[in-house]
């Protein structure tokens, strides 16, 4: 039963991680993190029920609360910087960003 | 489970960084904005406060302390690295007056964003638990994110800190997919216990592939080849004192952690990880090389080179399993090692470049403050600048590995241990990258003695020629007398468990 | 049986979603399949027996994640719905590496096969997570402390207007 969830969960990594290699702007890409991040929290959470010996508190729900923070703190930071890129560039998208090279 | 307050001594270093740092941000309250005495007073009284605490736990209390539910632990190896990281922080402090002023960056965010930086890496180095590695990775990277933006009305800046986000980020994804399979397979967030849990068989493929991950996640975060992208524009991208700053400690912080991980968590199950870091290791030394012959600018080709010493210092994870399948865990400590001497030989470079910094015209009557950045800029100032162009000669024959420096010192201790447990084309490949290297190396010493001045205007910072001072002397001491330094990270590494 | 339709629809309604986020050439069209992909998570932890964090995954993401997405597309889109780069301009090996890396994580779960027998049981009530919290991980949660503090000033250093 548990293996179906975790399926799902790796889809949605999957489907995260060719949305950020692909898309080419930078909010999308922001998004796609937010997948990633999604599919690595129903690990967390349908693994924490794996039984290892004694019953274990779960931890993996401790841990999918400190995800959950992070990322909104990322993404925070991510628009603030996002903000100032187009501040500057007036632009979101990454095949615009070709000031460095070589 | 009880805590006493004996165990807040393990992250009272950390703690005291971080704390100069929240009240470096609050100092902007109280002080007038052109101020920067106070701020800078302030965090190196927190750095100098710091080293004298890791100092005492070396001198005085010597045993490690677990602390926490054995979540942190501040033992040999921690407090190596973490003074390697407070020399490096305390160092570009003192150079980014020249940024700050020049470019007129906010003092209060920005020294303490540097100090909350420095202050994760220390317990990122301490950290014995995923949860902790994890939180303490994710606060640093954060910080750097906005320390590479910082200059935000500049468009390089921007993109370096867009493209640091994004690739950090990807990074991340990663490593926590690795601990959550590592969590699945072994039911435990601690180093100790995965440890336990392999030991007993429980090697699933499940715990194969989560290891993997983690592997990759850290392989980003230090810029290891095929996972080094990044690094060449945010180092381009971000103000100079900040490439010099996260150049130097991610790298200390991230192998550190990445060094506990895999001699903590997974010491007896080499097989599963050591022909992976032996590829990358490979990969990044040759890769960076290449890469770095090919740049004008010396920033980017710094930035290249920063990703080749990646390699080097890899090389001494990668061999830690000898050819005839004996597990040598104190190789570790020429990575170490090597980590010291790269990080005063780098940050004294890029020092080098913010204090040969001039004036650009800009549009409406402004000018623009502009680090040397291309072998044009640095042309010629052997005359002009004899004493910094010898040190910047110094630190670039040290990364190119030349005696009597400490950067020769660190390859011949990585490379001879290399060869030591049978592991000779490994070690080849690595000598014959750093034979690359002086062409591209001795290359930026050439312009500089050989070439005619182009730049008329150059305004050296005096702060930063302390820098270059201090981390010149460092380069020196380390390289004539390495007994203290080889031994204390041999230490270190035999007491880790 | 209920359940096992149930999960069988959340996951297509999940899958479909996610998709949707990735492949719309509409910038908030993205956002709002990015909520309902969040919300479906939600329904997931709820068959998963973890009921508090569907509850904080709703008031975290949709109630703060999506509102700063909402803001990031106003103030850097000159004209809100207009189209972005499509998915179709995509480099060809993106496909690929994410096919491999799907396929790797697939082979993992599929070979570990004590996986398929588990069921969802009732675990990880809020109280049970408090005192893990305050507890056993207590050093993590004062170092996530700092990093919401460090997110803060970079947010608000990096996005407010003036000099510097």
């Amino acid at each position: 039963m548990i293996s179906y969830y975790l399926l799902f969960a790796a889809a949605l990594f999957s489907i995260g991680a060719y949305g950020v290699l692909a898309r080419r702007n930078v909010l999308i890409i922001l998004m796609s993190l937010e997948l990633m991040l999604n599919g690595v929290n129903i690990v967390f959470v349908a693994l924490s029920l794996v039984p290892h010996g004694v019953q274990m508190a779960p931890g993996g729900h401790v841990f999918v609360l400190m995800v959950m923070a992070v990322a909104a703190a990322e993404v925070a930071v991510g628009l603030a910087i996002v903000i100032a890129l187009f501040r500057t560039r007036q632009t979101v998208d990454i095949n615009d960003l070709q000031m460095m090279s070589g | 489970m009880t805590f006493t307050i004996y165990e807040l001594a393990a992250m009272q270093p950390a703690l005291l960084v971080m704390i100069a740092g929240l009240l470096a941000v609050g100092l902007d309250t109280f002080v007038p904005s052109k101020t920067r005495i106070a701020h800078a007073m302030l965090c190196g009284g927190g750095v100098i406060a710091a080293m004298a605490a890791l100092g005492s736990q070396l001198y005085y209390q010597r045993t490690a302390i677990h602390a926490f539910g054995n979540m942190l632990v501040l033992d040999d190896m921690a407090c190596f690295l973490s003074l390697a990281i407070l020399a490096a922080t305390g160092l570009v402090l003192i150079s980014s007056d020249a940024d700050t002023t020049r470019r007129n960056i906010g003092f209060g965010e920005y020294y303490g964003l540097i100090m909350i930086a420095a202050s994760a890496m220390m317990m990122l180095v301490a950290s014995n638990d995923f949860m902790t590695i994890f939180v303490n990775l994710e606060v640093l990277s954060l910080a750097l994110y906005v320390l590479t933006g910082i200059t935000r009305k500049n468009p390089r800046s921007n993109e370096a800190s867009v493209k640091y986000l994004v690739s950090g980020a990807f990074a991340t994804c990663f490593f926590l997919m690795g601990v959550a399979f590592l969590y699945g397979a072994t039911g435990t967030f601690a180093l100790s216990g995965i440890r336990e849990a392999l030991a007993l068989g429980l090697d699933s493929s499940m715990a194969r592939v989560g290891l993997g991950m983690v592997m990759v996640g850290f392989a980003f975060k230090i810029g290891a080849v095929p996972f080094h992208m990044w690094v060449p524009d945010v180092y381009e991208g971000a103000p100079t004192s900040t490439t010099a700053f996260m150049s130097v400690t991610v790298k200390a912080a991230g192998v550190g952690a990445l060094i506990r991980v895999l001699l903590i968590a997974a010491p007896m199950r080499s097989d599963l990880w050591a022909d992976l870091l032996w590829w990358m290791a490979v990969a990044t030394m040759v890769v960076g090389n290449l890469m770095a012959l090919q740049q004008t600018s010396v920033k980017r080709m710094l930035a290249f080179s920063s990703v080749a010493h990646t390699g080097y210092a890899l090389v001494a994870l990668a061999t830690m399993r000898s050819t005839d399948e004996t597990f040598v865990p104190e190789a570790a400590a020429s990575a170490l090692f090597y980590l010291l001497t790269y990080t005063f030989m780098t940050l004294g470079a890029f020092s080098f470049l913010i204090y040969m910094g001039h004036e650009l015209p800009g549009k409406d009557g402004t000018s623009e403050w502009q680090d040397a950045e291309t072998l044009s800029d640095l042309a010629g100032m052997a005359d002009r600048r004899p004493w910094a162009a010898a040190m910047m000669g110094l630190f670039l024959l040290s990364l190119g590995g030349i005696p009597p420096t400490a950067g020769f010192l660190g390859k011949f201790y990585l490379f001879a241990g290399a060869i030591e447990r049978g592991h000779v084309t490994i070690a080849v490949i690595g000598v014959m990258a750093s034979l690359v290297s002086l062409y591209y190396y001795l290359r930026v010493i050439v312009w500089m003695y050989m070439k005619e001045p182009m730049i008329a205007d150059e305004k050296p910072h005096p702060s930063v020629a302390v820098v270059i001072a201090l981390a010149g002397l460092a380069t020196l001491l380390i390289g004539v007398m390495p007994g203290a330094f080889i031994a204390a990270a041999e230490h270190s590494i035999a007491v880790l468990r | 049986m209920l359940a096992t339709v149930a999960v069988v629809v959340i996951a297509v309604v999940l899958i479909a979603t996610a998709v949707a986020v990735v492949v719309s050439d509409n910038l908030v069209h993205s956002v709002f399949w990015l909520a309902a992909m969040l919300i479906t998570t939600a329904l997931l932890y709820v068959m998963l027996e973890a009921p508090f964090l569907a509850a904080i995954q709703v008031m975290l993401y949709t109630g703060g994640v999506i509102t700063m997405m909402l803001f990031g597309v106003m103030l850097t889109q000159r004209d809100p719905g207009s189209r972005v780069p499509s998915a179709s301009e995509a480099p060809g090996w993106a496909a690929p590496v994410a096919l491999g890396l799907g396929a790797t994580l697939l082979v993992a779960i599929w070979t570990t096969p004590e996986l398929a027998a588990l069921t969802p049981t009732p675990s990880g009530d809020a109280q049970k997570i408090g005192h893990m919290f305050l507890d056993r991980y207590l050093i993590a949660f004062e170092a996530l402390s700092v990093l919401l503090l460090a997110g803060m000033i970079g947010a608000i250093v990096l996005a407010r207007k003036g000099d510097a």
